[in-house]
C-alpha cells in the first residue's frame, strides 16, 4: 500500500471524527439556556433584542437530534453565529483575528524547534555532565513558569530597562502589535494587506519601519512562548537522541572510521528526529490554538484574545465557535503529522 | 497461630515492597534535583496546613475570601502590618498567597483525583473487556482529546449551570467549583490512555491467567493483580499533572474566569496586577511585589511538581531501574 | 616464517558500573598471522566482542583499557594501535581493519539505503582516488569532443577538491542549484563501484538492492552488505564477530562459504568470533580458546580438535551435542566479572583443580609446536 492509499484512509477515518468534535460541542451547548442559545441563531444586533422570537423560530425547544441536524446545517453554511464581543458573525470575527495569531506562531515555532534541537542534542551527547544538568534544569524552570506571570515580568523588566534608552513609548519591547503611529498607516487606504502579516506586508509596501515595528512587538511574545514550550522538545530531542546513540549502528558508523561528530550528526540525529518532527507539527497546531494567554497578556489581537474576551463576557457562540474551530484543527494537524512520520520514516508498513 | 508468628509472617509478605520503597527512596537522594522537589512540595504541604496559624482568617467570614482593611484603589507595599504589601483595593498579600496555598493543593488534588477517577472506570473497562467496548469508548476518549485544554476548559466553564438539580439533589457551583469541574472533564482523557494502556499490557501476562483460573472475579482481577503492577506512569503522570492543573487553573483565573474577585487564589491575585505593571512614572517597579510574590509562589510550586514527577519518572522507569 | 598481521599483548580492561568494576579483559594474548584465519572461541560473556572493539580502539564507556598492547602490522611497520592518535586510527578503521556484526539489521542504519552506507566508506577512504579517476574521465572527455560547457568547471572542481579536501570553494558551489551538477559524475562513479561489490558478494540483482532500506533485505542479504562495507577498501584485517549466530542454517552455510571465496579472492585475514565450534572447524586454521577474560588454549585446528589441552577446551568439545553421545555439560557457570575468582578463573568448575590454581594465574607456556597454553597442569612442561 503506497503513501496515496494511507492518505485516503486517513482522510475517510477523519470524517467520524469530526462528526464526533460537532456531537461533542453541540452536547456542550446543549447544556446552556435556550435564550443564550438563540445566540447561535442570530445574525444581527437587532435580532438580539427579540430572543424569543428566535428562539421559537429556531425550535430551541425541540429535540436534540432534530437541533443537532440544523445546527449542522448551519455549520456547513458557515454560520457560526453572532459574537456580541465581536460585533459580527462569528467565523468572520474569527478570520479576522487570524493573522496575528498566525504572525505569533510563525515566528515561535522555528525558535522554539530550532533551539530545542540544538540543546536536545547536545544534552544527550554530553549526558550527565554540566551541560545537560543545566539544560534540563532550565528547561523544566521553563516549563513550570505561568505563562501569564512570565509575560508580565518581560514587560515590566523590558519597561524598566529600555525606557530611559529608547524615546519610545513603552519602551523598547512594548505590548500590542504595533505603535499608534504604524498602526495608524496600516490602517490607512494606502497600505495593502497582502498577507494580514505585518512584518511581510511591511516589506511588501515597501515601508520597512513597519516590519521594524512589528518584529520589536513580536520579541516578547516569542520569548515567553519559546521559554515555556522548549521543554517540550528537548526533553523528546535528548531521549531520542540517547536511544539512538544506543544502537550498533553507531558503532557500525565508528567502525569504518567516521569521526563522532559525523556520527552524531549524521547518523544519530537523523534517526532522534523522526520523533521530534512529529512533535513540531503538533506544537505548533497547539500554537495556533493556545496562544490565549500570551495574546492577552500582550494585548495582541489575536484569535486567541477573542476568544478570553469572549469567555469573559460569556459569549457563546464565540467561544464554541473558536472550541469547534480550533477541536478541527488539532484533528487536522494530528492527520498531517501522522503522514508527515508515515513520508520520513521508511521503516513504517503502509499497509 | 499467636501475634508473633502473624508479625513474622506480614514482615515477610510485605519485605519486597520495603525493599522497593527503600530503593526508591535512595534513588531520591541520590539525584539533588528530586530532593529539591520534594523538599518544595513538603514545604507547601507544611504552609497549606498551617495556614489558620500563619494567616488567622476572620471567624465571621469564609476563610477563602481575602481580607480588605480599607477600598484604596492603589496598592500598598510591604509594610509591618502587610508582610507581602496589598494589592489593588487592599487586599492582603500574604493572607492571600498563604491560604492560596490551600485552594492549590485543593484543585490540583481533587482534578486529579476525579481525572484519576473516571479515567480508571473507562480505561480499566475498556483495556480488559476489549473489543466494541473499547473501540467506543476510546473513540469518544480521543475525541475530547482532540481539543486543546485550555479553550475546552473555559467553553465547560461557560456551559455549566449555576445549579444543577438531578432528581432530588440539587448542587450549587461556584466559580471555582466550576474550574474543577471544567479541568476535570478535560484531564481525564490523558489518565484514561495510559492506563488503558497499562492494562493491556498487563492483561496478558501469566499470573493473570493463573488468577482467573482460580477463579476470581474480574472485578478482583483488575483491583487486586492488575492495578497494583500499573501504578508506576499513573504516579509519574499525576504527580506532573499537579503542576499543570494548577497552571491552567490560575490561568483561568487570570482571564477572569475562574475564582472570584478576592478569592485566595494565586491566580486571582495575579490577574488584580495588570494595571500595576508598568509602575508610576518615576519608578517602574513601584508595584513590583503585586505580580512578583503570587507569582513565585505559583512557580515554586509547579516546579517542585514538576521536579518531583520528572524524579519519579527517572526513577520509576522499570527499564532504567536495577534491581 | 610467516609476519603477525595483529599482535595482542597482555591487554587488560575494565568497565566501571554502577554495580561495580568488571574486569572484562584480564591479560588477553593472540596473535594473528598474515593471511590466516584465526577462530576466537568462547561462551557468551568471556570478552570476544569485547577483545574485537578493542583492537579498533572502540570500546564503548563505560570500559576503558587499562594496560597492554595492540600491535597492527601496516605495511613493513608494526604499530601499537593503543598509543595512536585518532586520526590515524581513524584512517585504519574501515580501510585497514574491518569489523562485521552479529545482527545486520541492528548495524545498519535505517534510515540510509544501502547505496548510502556503502558509499559512506568510499567517501572516506578513497575519495582521492575516486577524484582522480572523474578528472581523468573528464580529460578523456574533453579529447573526444564530448564536453559539454561545464566540464571546464567541473573538472576545475575536482581539482580543487583533490588538491585541498576542505577547501571552501566546493562545499558553496555545491549549494547552487545549477552549478552542483557537478557533483552527478563522483555519484555515478560511486554507484558503479557499490553495484560492483555487492556482485563481488554474490547478491542477485545489485541494481535494485542498493536503492533498498535495510528493513527491506532479508538477513542473509542484509549480512551481505555489511561484509561488503567492511571489504570495500580491501583491509589487511577483517575482524567477524559471530556475523552468522542470528542466521537461518542455510543462510549460514552461504555467508560461510561467501566469506571463504572473499578470502580467497581479497586476502585478508581473518578473526572469526564465535561460539560455534563447528563453525571454526569449516573456516579457521588456527584457533583460540576464551574463558572469562583471557586466553586459555591456542592451536592449529586440527589439533585443537584432536589433541585440546587445557580442561576448558575438553569441557568445550565435549559438551557439544552429537547423536550417540552423552549429553555432558561443564559443571558450574560463567563467573560474574565484578567479583571475578582469584588465581585462574577457571579453577572453581575444573574438574582437574589444584590448590596452586586458585591461588595464582597461570602462565602462557609453548606446549608443542605452536600450541599455547595457560595451566597450572602444564607449567613445568616446555618444549
Amino acid at each position: 500500500m503506497g503513501l496515496g492509499s494511507y492518505i485516503i484512509r486517513r482522510l475517510l477515518l477523519l470524517i467520524p471524527t469530526l462528526i464526533g468534535v460537532t456531537l461533542l460541542i453541540f452536547a456542550v451547548s446543549q447544556m446552556i439556556d435556550p435564550a443564550i442559545r438563540a445566540m447561535l441563531y442570530v445574525t444581527s444586533d437587532k435580532q438580539l433584542h427579540k430572543i424569543d422570537q428566535v428562539i421559537e423560530k429556531h425550535g430551541l425547544n425541540d429535540p436534540f437530534y432534530i437541533q443537532y441536524v440544523r445546527w449542522m446545517n448551519e455549520l456547513l453554511h458557515g454560520n457560526l453565529g453572532y459574537s456580541k464581543t465581536g460585533k459580527g458573525a462569528v467565523l468572520e470575527c474569527i478570520l479576522r483575528r487570524l493573522p496575528a495569531t498566525v504572525e505569533i506562531t510563525l515566528y515561535s515555532a522555528p525558535v522554539t524547534i530550532l533551539v530545542g534541537i540544538y540543546l536536545g542534542v547536545l544534552s544527550a551527547v554530553h549526558k550527565d555532565r554540566l551541560i545537560d544538568q543545566a539544560t534540563r534544569a532550565l528547561s523544566i524552570i521553563g516549563w513550570s513558569l505561568p505563562s501569564f506571570w512570565l509575560g508580565i515580568m518581560l514587560l515590566s523588566f523590558a519597561f524598566a530597562a529600555t525606557r530611559g534608552v529608547v524615546n519610545l513609548p513603552g519602551g523598547l519591547f512594548p505590548s500590542g502589535r504595533l505603535d499608534l503611529n504604524t498602526q495608524s498607516i496600516v490602517n490607512s487606504a494606502s497600505f495593502v494587506s497582502y498577507t494580514g502579516l505585518y512584518t511581510i506586508d511591511g516589506l511588501l509596501n515597501g515601508k520597512p519601519w513597519i516590519t521594524l515595528d512589528a518584529l520589536r512587538h513580536l520579541v516578547l511574545p516569542i520569548v515567553t512562548l519559546t521559554t515555556i514550550q522548549i521543554a517540550l522538545i528537548i526533553r523528546v530531542m535528548r531521549s531520542s537522541m540517547l536511544e539512538a546513540l544506543g544502537k550498533g549502528y553507531i558503532i557500525s558508523a565508528r567502525a569504518k572510521g567516521l569521526t563522532k561528530k559525523a556520527v552524531i550528526n549524521k547518523h544519530a540525529r537523523r534517526n532522534a528526529l523522526i520523533p521530534v518532527v512529529t512533535l513540531s507539527g503538533l506544537l505548533i497546531a497547539g500554537m495556533i490554538t493556545g496562544v490565549i494567554i500570551t495574546e492577552t497578556v500582550f494585548a495582541f489581537p489575536g484569535i486567541g484574545r477573542f476568544a478570553a474576551d469572549a469567555a469573559l463576557q460569556l459569549d457563546l457562540p464565540a467561544v464554541l465557535g473558536f472550541a469547534l474551530l480550533t477541536g478541527i484543527v488539532f484533528v487536522l494537524a494530528n492527520l498531517m503529522v501522522d503522514i508527515l512520520y508515515a513520508y520520513i520514516d521508511p521503516r513504517i508498513k503502509l499497509g | 497461630m499467636d501475634i508473633n508468628s502473624r508479625w513474622q509472617e506480614f514482615k515477610i509478605s510485605i519485605s519486597p515492597t520495603l525493599k522497593e520503597l527503600r530503593f526508591t527512596v535512595n534513588r531520591i537522594k541520590q539525584s539533588p534535583l528530586s530532593v529539591v522537589g520534594l523538599a518544595i512540595v513538603i514545604f507547601y504541604i507544611v504552609i497549606a496546613l498551617l495556614a489558620p496559624v500563619l494567616a488567622p482568617p476572620d471567624p465571621k467570614r469564609d476563610p477563602y475570601m481575602i481580607p480588605q482593611e480599607n477600598y484604596t484603589f492603589m496598592p500598598s507595599p510591604p509594610s509591618e502590618d502587610h508582610i507581602f504589601g496589598t494589592t489593588e483595593n487592599q487586599y492582603d498579600l500574604w493572607y492571600g498567597c498563604i491560604w492560596g496555598t490551600r485552594t492549590a493543593f485543593r484543585i490540583g488534588f481533587m482534578v486529579v483525583i476525579g481525572s484519576l477517577a473516571i479515567g480508571l472506570f473507562i480505561g480499566c473497562t475498556a483495556g480488559y473487556y476489549g473489543g466494541i467496548i473499547d473501540e467506543l469508548m476510546m473513540r469518544f476518549t480521543d475525541i475530547i482529546f482532540a481539543f486543546p485544554g485550555l479553550v475546552l476548559a473555559m467553553a465547560f466553564y461557560m456551559a455549566l449551570p449555576d445549579k444543577l438539580t438531578i432528581l432530588q439533589w440539587s448542587v450549587t457551583f461556584t466559580a471555582l467549583d466550576k474550574v474543577l469541574v471544567a479541568l476535570t472533564v478535560v484531564g481525564w482523557p490523558s489518565y484514561t490512555r495510559v492506563i488503558r494502556g497499562e492494562i493491556l499490557r498487563v492483561r496478558t501476562e501469566d499470573y493473570i491467567e493463573a488468577a482467573k483460573a482460580v477463579g476470581c472475579s474480574d472485578f478482583r482481577v483488575i483491583v487486586k493483580h492488575i492495578l497494583p503492577n500499573s501504578m508506576y506512569p499513573i504516579v509519574i503522570m499525576a504527580s506532573l499533572d499537579i503542576g499543570a492543573i494548577v497552571l491552567t487553573a490560575a490561568a483561568m483565573s487570570f482571564l477572569g474566569i475562574g475564582a472570584q474577585k478576592g478569592y485566595a487564589d494565586w491566580g486571582q491575585l495575579i490577574s488584580l496586577s495588570r494595571n500595576w505593571i508598568y509602575g508610576d512614572m518615576n519608578n517602574p517597579f513601584k508595584f513590583w511585589h503585586v505580580f512578583m510574590i503570587p507569582g513565585i509562589f505559583i512557580f515554586i510550586f509547579v516546579l517542585g511538581w514538576n521536579l518531583l514527577g520528572d524524579a519519579f519518572r527517572d526513577i520509576l522507569d522499570p527499564t532504567i531501574r536495577r534491581k | 616464517m610467516m609476519n603477525d598481521i595483529l599482535k595482542i599483548e597482555d591487554l587488560i580492561l575494565n568497565f566501571y558500573t554502577y554495580e561495580g568494576i568488571v574486569e572484562a579483559l584480564d591479560g588477553v594474548n593472540l596473535n594473528l598471522k598474515e593471511g590466516e584465519t584465526l577462530g576466537l572461541v568462547g561462551e557468551t560473556g568471556c570478552g570476544k566482542s569485547v577483545t574485537a572493539l578493542s583492537t579498533m580502539v572502540l570500546v564503548p564507556a563505560p570500559g576503558r583499557i587499562e594496560r597492554g598492547h595492540v600491535f597492527f602490522g601496516l605495511g613493513d611497520k608494526s604499530l601499537d594501535l593503543l598509543s595512536q592518535t585518532e586520526p590515524l586510527l581513524r584512517d585504519i578503521r574501515g580501510k585497514d581493519i574491518s569489523m562485521i556484526f552479529q545482527e545486520p539489521r541492528i548495524y545498519l542504519n535505517p534510515v540510509y539505503t544501502v547505496l548510502d552506507q556503502i558509499s559512506e566508506v568510499y567517501m572516506q577512504h578513497r575519495m582521492e582516488e575516486l577524484r582522480q579517476r572523474a578528472i581523468e574521465e573528464i580529460e578523456n572527455e574533453i579529447k573526444n569532443g564530448e564536453a559539454g560547457f561545464l566540464t571546464e568547471f567541473e573538472k576545475s572542481m575536482y581539482k580543487t577538491m583533490l588538491e585541498n579536501p576542505n577547501s571552501f570553494l566546493p562545499k558553496i558551489v555545491s549549494k547552487i542549484p545549477i552549478l552542483n551538477r557537478y557533483k552527478r559524475r563522483l555519484k555515478l562513479t560511486l554507484r558503479k563501484e557499490v553495484v560492483e561489490i555487492l556482485k563481488a558478494m554474490e547478491i542477485a540483482d545489485p541494481e535494485r538492492v542498493v536503492d533498498m532500506y535495510p528493513h527491506e533485505l532479508s538477513g542473509g542479504m542484509a549480512q551481505r552488505v555489511v561484509v561488503a562495507m567492511a571489504l570495500a577498501c580491501n583491509p589487511t584485517l577483517l575482524i567477524a564477530d559471530e556475523p552468522t549466530t542470528n542466521l537461518d542454517v542455510t543462510v549460514q552455510l552461504q555467508i560461510l562459504n561467501l566469506i571463504r571465496v572473499l578470502k580467497k579472492k581479497f586476502g585478508s585475514s581473518i578473526l572469526y568470533i564465535t561460539h560455534d565450534m563447528g563453525v571454526v572447524a569449516e573456516l579457521c586454521q588456527r584457533v583460540a580458546v576464551m574463558y572469562a577474560g583471557s586466553i586459555c588454549e591456542i592451536a592449529d585446528v586440527t589439533e585443537i580438535f584432536k589433541n585440546p589441552l587445557h580442561p576448558y577446551t575438553k569441557g568445550l568439545l565435549e559438551s557439544i551435542p552429537m547423536p550417540g553421545k552423552k549429553f555432558k555439560p561443564i559443571d558450574g557457570t560463567v563467573p560474574s566479572l565484578i567479583n571475578p575468582p582469584t588465581g585462574c578463573r577457571f579453577h572453581d568448575r575444573c574438574p582437574y583443580a589444584m590448590e596452586i590454581c586458585s591461588k595464582m594465574k597461570p602462565k602462557i607456556v609453548e606446549v608443542k609446536k605452536e600450541h599455547f597454553i595457560r595451566c597450572h597442569l602444564y607449567a613445568g612442561v616446555r618444549k
